[in-house]
Order: structure tokens, then C-alpha cells, then sequence
């Protein structure tokens, strides 16, 4: 039992999740998002990390499973949790005549640990202008304005869904290095949701692989992309693997190109065979082919 | 700290309902004027060049037109804060709700503080409004006025709950629309069938006049009546997640 909200390891504790919709379930989901670290919670559309982070945020009733957060439940402690964590969707939630003021007003109200100072400074850092209708805003300035009130509450734990889905590569660089410095605080944590997988190549400390609504892969991301690998070799030679090492393969004109999970095992059982590192944007390719086997 | 969450989700309610609130107002501007003009023209205008039997029926019509059409206005104003959860509706609002400290109960006092605050406001001034204007034109400011301004505080009220439970069942402006003129139809409806069994065959002005008269002293009642009930199936409803 944990007795404050400091003594706790995991800022996300996921444990058999479970959510049926038709056509498709959340199947056994676990994970946890360690204390001071950045999660990158990836998949492709559809596969399941928006229901995922609305079970978290018990927005939608849950078949099963549990959700600790700071761990404390998600939803017996739920009001107490939520003084501590800040949300920030795709889609900005404030209205359209609602300028910074407003937003300031209303956080004031609903958050105890609300920073008035903090928040316009963010503004100004932002370059967000103050006096403007957020129906004025940019899609990037709109996300800017989320984060922007997201940081100034306290909050220890960030849970971000899609944040910088289309948004022009130097915006998203700003808001990464946002992020960095938000972390610097070893207490503060964050999950964050994206199939931009180039972003948390940058980021993230772990990560989790979604797909069809079940967790393929989820672990330290250096670790991840250590065990990994993508081994190039000739048609021939493709022959010869036996399929039990091959998560899937991608069959080139003149080669084949295949992703495995244990570089070590497998220099060991083949040799001559080139294998490349690799990065999680091909990890995810590779994975959500893997029932095919072969694909081009 | 819960006052606190609620007064700003109230100050949310009534920014949101700003510019529709002055606009009724500005209705209600337009509305004034044009009775001031028209008893101008009873004075002193055409309307005095009217023969007395003529004019007397038609200023009877005119001084109630002329006492109502601006407070109706100003009732008005309570729906243009249920027509804001339609604006929540349009932007995620409500799935940012959930992310909050505060609870769906106290997103559901804020939305009926806020019209009961309205409500308030707008009778106080449609009744002193109505009281100036009787002194004005020379009119006896009678219970039979004061019973259609509350019939419209208490008609304006049902159909702001009626159009904000509509938009948290329906979710699209079309359906809250329709759930709200079924409701209130149907209501008029079986008042009409209770009054036929009842041997009150006619309809005329003077029939509703008294029962309006009648039920004067509740119609406060009933107001707060309805504010309750929706306040309580708003927080049932906005506690529901997603199934």
C-alpha cells in the first residue's frame, strides 16, 4: 500500500487490461511507464493506443484489467491523480473564443498547484500571443497553448496522445526539447503516444509496441533496438532461415530483407549473413507484417 | 476548493453564452422601442386617429405586446446557455473533462448555477422592466402579468434543461432540437387531454389567463423543480463513460 504520492516506482502501472468494442478488443495489455522516464507508446492507426490512454485517463469503462497510477488506482483515487497528471490530445479542447486569460482563469480554478506566472511565461516563450482567440491560432500554436497549460499545474505525469501529428518538423523539434526539459525532474514522467516513430527514436527512454490491440514489444528502447536487427541476405540464402527466427521478411527484386529479435542468437546460428541495426519505425513495419511472414 | 472549481466553470458558462446574451438584449432594445413607438402612436399618431370602441380593443392587445415581447426576449437568454454545450460537443470539451480534478457532478452544478443565475437575473429585470413600462403606459401592473412572465421564466427553463439533456444524450444540435419541441409538444399535449376529461372543453384566452393566475404562486416552485431534476440527470449522464 502505498501510503504518498512519492513512494511509488511506476508513475503507470498497466496490469491485464481488457476492452471489447466490435470488431475489436484490447487484449491483456500491460506495461508500466518507470518514475522519471519517457515512454513511447507506438503503433499504427487503429491498433489501440488512444483507447489505451482513455482507459488510463478513465474516460471508457474498462472489460478487465487494472490501471495504477503513482500507484494509486486510477479510479478510486481518481480525483487526487488527476491534480498530477495533464493530458494533452491531438485535438485542443478549449474553445475557439477562449484567448490565454481565459485559459488561465479556468485552470485556476481546477487545479490547486495552478502557476499563473508559470503559464504566461511558457506563453512568452512559446511566442503565443496572449490577446488572440485560439480559433486564431496555428494547429502547432493550439498545441503549444495545451502544453503550455499542461506544465503549469505541476503535473508528474504527462499523457500525450498524438501531440505532434501534423505539425512541421522544426514545431515538433520544439516541443521534444520541451519534453527533455520537463524530465529533467526525475519525479515528472511521461507516456506519449505516436506512430511518428522518428520522434521517439529521439526521445523516449522505453517503449511499448501496440498492434490489433495487443502488446507486441515493450522495454527499454536501446534494449529494444539492440536485440533487433535487420539481416539483408540473397533469395537463396532466405531459404535457409529457418522461419522460427524471422519475425517477417520483405522480399526485394534481388533480395530479402528480414527483422530479427535476437542479433546475438542469430550471428550465432548463420554466419556470413549481414545484419544492420535498425530503428522503430522498421520495427514497426516489420511486426505489423508478421502474420503475412513475406510481404513486399 | 470545490467552490472555487465551480465559480470557474461558471465564469466558462457565461464567456461561452457572451455574445448570444447581448444579443438578446439587443432584442430586447428593439422590442422596447418598438412599444414605446407604438403607445407614441396611440397618444399622439395614427393609432389615436382610431375610434374609441376600436382602439380600445386593440390597445388592450397592444399594452400586453407591449409589456411581454421585450421580457420574452430577455427570457430567451437562459437557452444560450445550454446552446454552449453544443460549442462542448464541437471541441473535445468534454473528453478534457475527464482528464480534470473536477467531477461530472461539479461540471453539472456549474451548467445549473449558471442558469439559475440567469434565471434570477432575467426575472428581476423583466419584472421591473414590466412594472416600469405598466407606470409608463398607464397600465394596472396586474397578476395576470405577472403570471405570463412567469410562465415564460418557467417555459424558457424547461426548454434550456430540456435542449442540454438533449445534446448530452444526442450529442448533435438536429437531435437535442427535436428531443426538446417532442418533450414540450407532448407536455402541452396531455395538459390539453387532462383538461378535456376534466369538462374543459374551451380554449379561449380567458380560460388560460385563469389557470395561469392559478398557478402563479407555484411556477417558482417549478422552476426550481426542473433545475433540480436536470442538474441531477446532467451529473448522471455526464458520469457515464463510454461503454
Amino acid at each position: 500500500m502505498v501510503d504518498t504520492m512519492s513512494d511509488y516506482e511506476n508513475a503507470i502501472e498497466i496490469a491485464n487490461l481488457r476492452k471489447c468494442y466490435d470488431g475489436f478488443t484490447l487484449d491483456d495489455i500491460s506495461f508500466n511507464v518507470p518514475k522519471g522516464s519517457i515512454m513511447g507508446f507506438i503503433g499504427q492507426n487503429g491498433a489501440g493506443k488512444s483507447t489505451t490512454i482513455k482507459a488510463i485517463l478513465n474516460i471508457i469503462k474498462t472489460d478487465g484489467g487494472s490501471v495504477k497510477l503513482f500507484g494509486m488506482d486510477h479510479i478510486q483515487d481518481e480525483v487526487q491523480i488527476k491534480e498530477q497528471i495533464a493530458a494533452v490530445f491531438d485535438e485542443c479542447p478549449f474553445h475557439e473564443n477562449f484567448k490565454a486569460k481565459q485559459i488561465d482563469i479556468l485552470f485556476r480554478g481546477l487545479y490547486q498547484n495552478w502557476d499563473r506566472n508559470k503559464f504566461y511565461e511558457y506563453l512568452d516563450r512559446f511566442g503565443l500571443p496572449q490577446k488572440k482567440k485560439l480559433g486564431e491560432f496555428s494547429k502547432g500554436m493550439k498545441m503549444k497553448m495545451q502544453i503550455a497549460a499542461a506544465l503549469s499545474h505541476g503535473a508528474r505525469l504527462l499523457i500525450m496522445d498524438e501531440p505532434t501529428t501534423g505539425l512541421d518538423p522544426i514545431v515538433r523539434n520544439e516541443i521534444l526539447d520541451i519534453f527533455r526539459e520537463y524530465l529533467c525532474d526525475e519525479d515528472n514522467s511521461i507516456l506519449l503516444s505516436s506512430h511518428i516513430t522518428s520522434d521517439l527514436d529521439k526521445i523516449a527512454d522505453s517503449v511499448t509496441f501496440i498492434d490489433n490491440g495487443k502488446i507486441l514489444l515493450t522495454g527499454y528502447k536501446d534494449d529494444i533496438l539492440e536485440s533487433h536487427g535487420l539481416m539483408k541476405c540473397s533469395k537463396e540464402d532466405y531459404q535457409k532461415i529457418d522461419p522460427e527466427d524471422i519475425i517477417s521478411a520483405r522480399i526485394n527484386e534481388y533480395s530479402v530483407d528480414i527483422m530479427i529479435s535476437d542479433r546475438d542468437k542469430i550471428n550465432r546460428k548463420y554466419s556470413g549473413i549481414l545484419i544492420e541495426k535498425t530503428n522503430l519505425e522498421e520495427i514497426m513495419l516489420f511486426y505489423v507484417n508478421r502474420r503475412k511472414k513475406e510481404w513486399t | 476548493m470545490k467552490i472555487v472549481k465551480i465559480k470557474s466553470l461558471v465564469y466558462k458558462e457565461f464567456y461561452m453564452a457572451r455574445k448570444p446574451m447581448i444579443i438578446g438584449m439587443f432584442n430586447f432594445l428593439i422590442f422596447a422601442l418598438m412599444g414605446i413607438l407604438i403607445e407614441t402612436s396611440f397618444q399622439s399618431g395614427n393609432l389615436a386617429l382610431l375610434s374609441d370602441a376600436v382602439k380600445g380593443d386593440i390597445k388592450e392587445m397592444a399594452d400586453l405586446g407591449i409589456v411581454l415581447y421585450p421580457v420574452i426576449m430577455v427570457c430567451f437568454i437562459v437557452t444560450f446557455i445550454a446552446e454552449a454545450s453544443l460549442k462542448d460537443e464541437a471541441s473535445a470539451w468534454k473528453r478534457f473533462c475527464h482528464t480534470t480534478p473536477a467531477s461530472p457532478v461539479d461540471f453539472a452544478i456549474a451548467k445549473y448555477a449558471a442558469f439559475l443565475i440567469t434565471i434570477l437575473a432575467e426575472s428581476l429585470f423583466s419584472f421591473l422592466y414590466a412594472a416600469f413600462i405598466c407606470h409608463i403606459i398607464g397600465v394596472a401592473f396586474s397578476a395576470l402579468y405577472a403570471a405570463y412572465i412567469w410562465a415564460m421564466v418557467l417555459l424558457t427553463t424547461l426548454m434550456a434543461v430540456l435542449n442540454h439533456l438533449g445534446v448530452l444524450l444526442f450529442h448533435t444540435k438536429d437531435k437535442a432540437g427535436l428531443f426538446m419541441f417532442g418533450v414540450l409538444f407532448g407536455m402541452i399535449l396531455m395538459l390539453v387531454f387532462i383538461n378535456m376529461n376534466a369538462g374543459n372543453t374551451e380554449f379561449t384566452t380567458k380560460v388560460i389567463d385563469n389557470i395561469l393566475i392559478g398557478l402563479l404562486p407555484w411556477m417558482p416552485v417549478m422552476t426550481a423543480m426542473i433545475l433540480v431534476v436536470g442538474c441531477v440527470l446532467s451529473a448522471m449522464l455526464l458520469k457515464r463513460r463510454e461503454a
